[in-house]
């Protein structure tokens, strides 16, 4: 690892919100699409970005996240475009983990 | 709020009979066709005067037994929690519409339980439509936690949440999607 840690003062508040989320999002998924899963958990990348927001350095982060909010709604439209963008992301992301160790 | 209701009270509809023009059909078909769904929403504040248009809006849809309830979410800190509860919002609106059926209306007058879903479903269009027309953006909302955000507001159990509306100025112009011709989904007497 960088060694580069993350000093943010993250409200408690802020976190019990996300697991609200993940728990709501757990709930709805008995009922919901299958592929409304993948599409939930990117949702919870995006939200832990925000939660970093202002508060540390976390441009790799916030640039996924971005990515993600900007292709989110591919699911609706073309399932396998999302398929692929899903793929794309695990890749990218263990490419910058492997080169930051 | 409530002194907007009691204003509101007071405002006669147009009535029926009343001349319409060419243009207002054009206007209204435009109107319908220029809605989209938004979901991305910039910090603007929706002013009290257009959530009570909305609401406006909402109280004139087709309806035989007015069983729709609004509760307007627009507090920071609730709105923070309701969010969080609605997975299908995928950006924090300025402020969101939970539309609930009064299931009391519908047990005392027996009436099929479809109906609610019929009045709170046109009261969503006409907020909406109305949206769209004040230049702000909106999308309704069907993943959430029904019984998270009766908690969360506080509902009587007789409140059944059908569905949000999340609404807000548009930080985003959505392209129209695609429509079906109307020759693949209506028919004239018969199939």
């Amino acid at each position: 690892m960088s060694k580069k840690t993350c000093t943010a003062e993250i409200p408690v508040t802020s976190l019990e919100e996300m697991a609200l989320f993940l728990l709501a999002s757990a709930e709805g998924l008995f009922q919901e699409p299958q592929e409304y899963g993948p599409l939930r958990l990117l949702q919870g990348v995006t939200r832990i970005s925000r939660l970093l927001e202002g508060r540390t350095s976390h441009s790799f982060l916030e640039a996924k996240a971005k990515e993600i909010d900007e292709n989110m709604e591919s699911v609706m439209e073309d399932e396998d475009a999302f398929r692929r963008f899903v793929s794309g992301l695990v890749l990218d992301f263990t490419t910058h983990m492997i080169q930051h160790k | 709020m409530k002194a907007a209701r009691a204003r509101s009270d007071k405002a006669t509809p147009p009535s029926h009979d009343e001349p319409r023009s060419p243009d207002q059909a054009a206007d209204m078909l435009a109107l319908i066709k220029a809605r989209r769904s938004v979901r991305r929403f910039t910090r603007e504040p929706v002013t009290g005067e257009q959530i009570e248009l909305l609401l406006e809006a909402a109280r004139w849809a087709p309806t035989t037994f007015q069983c729709w309830r609004f509760v307007v979410v627009d507090e920071e800190s609730l709105l923070s929690t309701v969010v969080s509860l609605a997975p299908g919002i995928l950006q924090r609106p300025t402020l969101l519409i939970v539309v609930c059926a009064d299931m009391d209306i519908i047990s005392v007058k027996n009436i099929y339980p479809e109906l609610a879903y019929q009045e709170t479903a046109t009261a969503t269009q006409n907020i909406l439509l109305a949206a769209s027309a004040l230049g702000l953006g909106g999308c309704f909302i069907a993943s959430f936690s029904k019984a998270g955000i009766a908690r969360a507001l506080n509902l009587p159990p007789h409140l059944e949440i059908h569905n949000l509306i999340a609404l807000g100025h548009p930080a985003e112009a959505p392209d129209p999607p695609p429509r079906k011709p109307i020759a693949e989904i209506a028919f004239r007497n018969a199939l």
